[in-house]
């Protein structure tokens, strides 16, 4: 439990920077509650998080931090709902493909339920009313159909490819 | 009051390191470690697997693709993603219609193919031989769903590389609860498992066909019998693995049960066909029964109890004797018998001919094929 003075937590990302937050902010993080739920008297010593990058923290603190002082503000919801759609939005737009499947798997890591909401519907809203081949392009991913396989299955889709947006790279 | 601290890194600026990373990517020796937890999380530092590309979408580990798939607003979407690759196919193809999120209405697109009435069941499909594979039942999952729904699947045969197995039927479960008619014929690789995701999705099933799916057995009736009550036609062939306790649950489940044709199924025999008809006397209304163990006792209850019968068929059927055909005409219960076939079977003779003639008042058809004791007089 939280004393009158706040409490501070020592994570230590992949890459060795050491991120020291307030308590409130990384009971956010599913992962490192649960850490705190089951060693309740767990030391100062800093949280080793492998599988996230500093960067990565960084936007995720900065994430978790507004949603908190958001839900602080309390009764004013439509402004508040509002002002997170914002934020939201802004994060999925500064994120390319790769930094963003990057804070995905963080995300999943630590185990953050809206924020990976968020992010996933960002990656859907870039997945669609896309070609196929621009999707599979634009994430890098291998075509392991066999051409006769493709062709089927193009055959049983062939309504799903009216009217796709145009290849824009 | 949150300080960043730069702390003991190797790396003072991740940008650098990205860098070295694309440079590092041809010279595998120099290749330094710690980078690599950086886009491979499910095996921290354990290199080797990550070499090839930058990190893609493909990284992801199911569960989060699966989430972003759920989040795409329409079939549409659905179908082009699964033709981007078989794991996305796969994991389209898992997503259950309740699963999806309809946050989206309202959004950006808003096709024609959206607005259908979902559910309808109107499409069919047949897989054949070669083509009958995961994949393709996959694809036809996702690809129905949102256009009308798959209401005929037959599948004849299956691919003798990549069959179809239960993962199959699992994604046609998911993708087509509209299903109402199942046909699996020659699919050895289909167990109990394909038919419970069936039972546990397609609730319309009406009708079943099930021909050579030697894995199949009983378990498979048990849950389709609880997840299909509207179920009205059944037809089971060479099923080496299904037995009388399999029949026995669809007759108790089944008020809708009209129709059964059971041929070559070794382990089925009179305990299975009487509590299919004393279970539903008011509603079978044709019967079809060919090389079975079944004996006189059989024919003495659908004598009984076929109150609703109009079309017997009975072929194939050494145990039965004249006495069985004399005390099913003797049942009175054939009332409504209109259709009346015997094939090969040595009880049907004279005597017993006539009581069925007798016990039958409104039979119409009568084919009789190698009956070898009929006279002239039967």
């Amino acid at each position: 439990m939280s004393t009158t003075v706040p409490k501070k937590i020592t994570l230590r990302t992949a890459d060795n920077h050491e991120f020291e937050v307030d308590e409130a902010v990384a009971m956010e993080l599913g992962t490192v509650k649960t850490f705190f739920d089951e060693n309740p008297d767990a030391t100062d010593e800093p949280i080793p998080l492998p599988n996230v990058s500093s960067k990565c923290l960084s936007t995720i603190i900065e994430y978790c931090k507004f949603h908190l002082s958001l839900r602080a503000r309390g009764n004013d919801s439509s402004s508040a709902e509002e002002e997170g759609k914002v934020y939201d939005e802004e994060l999925i737009k500064t994120h390319d493909n790769e930094s963003l499947v990057e804070l995905i798997l963080a995300v999943n890591y630590l185990n953050i339920k809206d924020m990976l909401d968020t992010l996933n519907q960002g990656v859907a809203d870039r997945i669609k009313n896309k070609s196929v081949e621009y999707v599979r392009r634009f994430f890098g991913i291998e075509n392991d159909y066999t051409p006769e396989e493709e062709a089927e299955i193009r055959a049983q889709y062939e309504w799903a490819f009216e009217g796709v947006d145009p290849d824009d790279d | 009051s949150d300080n960043f601290f730069p702390g003991g890194s190797i790396y003072p600026n991740p940008k650098e390191s990205s860098l070295f990373f694309s440079l590092g990517h041809h010279v595998d020796v120099y290749f330094p470690h710690q980078k690599r937890s950086r886009i491979s999380p499910p095996i921290v530092f354990s290199g080797e697997r990550v070499e090839k590309k930058n990190p893609s979408i493909e990284i992801l580990p199911d569960e989060c693709l699966f989430e972003i798939f759920r989040r795409l607003p329409g079939g549409q979407e659905r179908s082009s993603c699964a033709c981007v690759s078989k794991r996305w196919l796969t994991l389209v193809s898992n997503i259950h219609r309740d699963e999806i999120n309809d946050n989206n209405k309202g959004g950006v697109v808003s096709k024609v193919e959206d607005q259908d009435v979902e559910g309808d069941g109107y499409l069919s499909r047949v897989l054949e031989g070669k083509k009958a594979t995961n994949v393709r039942l996959a694809a036809i999952a996702v690809g129905t769903a949102s256009r009308g729904g798959l209401g005929k699947l037959s599948i004849r045969g299956s691919n003798s590389t990549c069959g179809v197995t239960n993962v199959g039927l699992r994604a046609i479960s998911r993708g087509c609860p509209s299903l109402r008619v199942l046909s699996l014929w020659d699919s050895s690789s289909v167990g109990d498992e394909g038919l419970f995701e069936i039972a546990d999705g397609c609730h319309q099933l009406e009708k079943l066909d099930l021909c050579h799916c030697p894995a199949i057995t009983d378990k498979s009736l048990l849950a389709v019998a609880k997840g299909c009550p509207n179920l009205k036609d059944l037809t089971i062939e060479g099923c080496a693995n299904i037995e009388n306790e399999g029949l026995q649950a669809l007759a108790r489940c089944c008020p809708n049960l009209k129709a059964i044709s059971i041929k070559d199924c070794p382990l089925i025999g009179d305990q299975g066909i009487v509590s299919m008809l004393s279970s539903a006397s008011f509603t079978l209304t044709k019967i079809k029964l060919q090389a079975l163990n079944i004996t006189d006792v059989s024919l003495a209850v659908i004598g009984h109890y076929g109150k609703a019968v109009t079309d017997l068929s009975l072929i194939s059927l050494p145990n039965v004797s004249e006495k069985g055909f004399w005390v099913m005409g003797n049942g009175h219960g054939l009332q409504k018998l209109k259709s009346f076939a015997v094939t090969s079977c040595r009880g049907v003779t004279d005597l017993g001919l006539e009581a069925v003639g007798k016990g039958c008042p409104n039979l119409k058809q009568l084919c009789l094929h190698k009956c070898a004791f009929l006279s002239d007089k039967g």
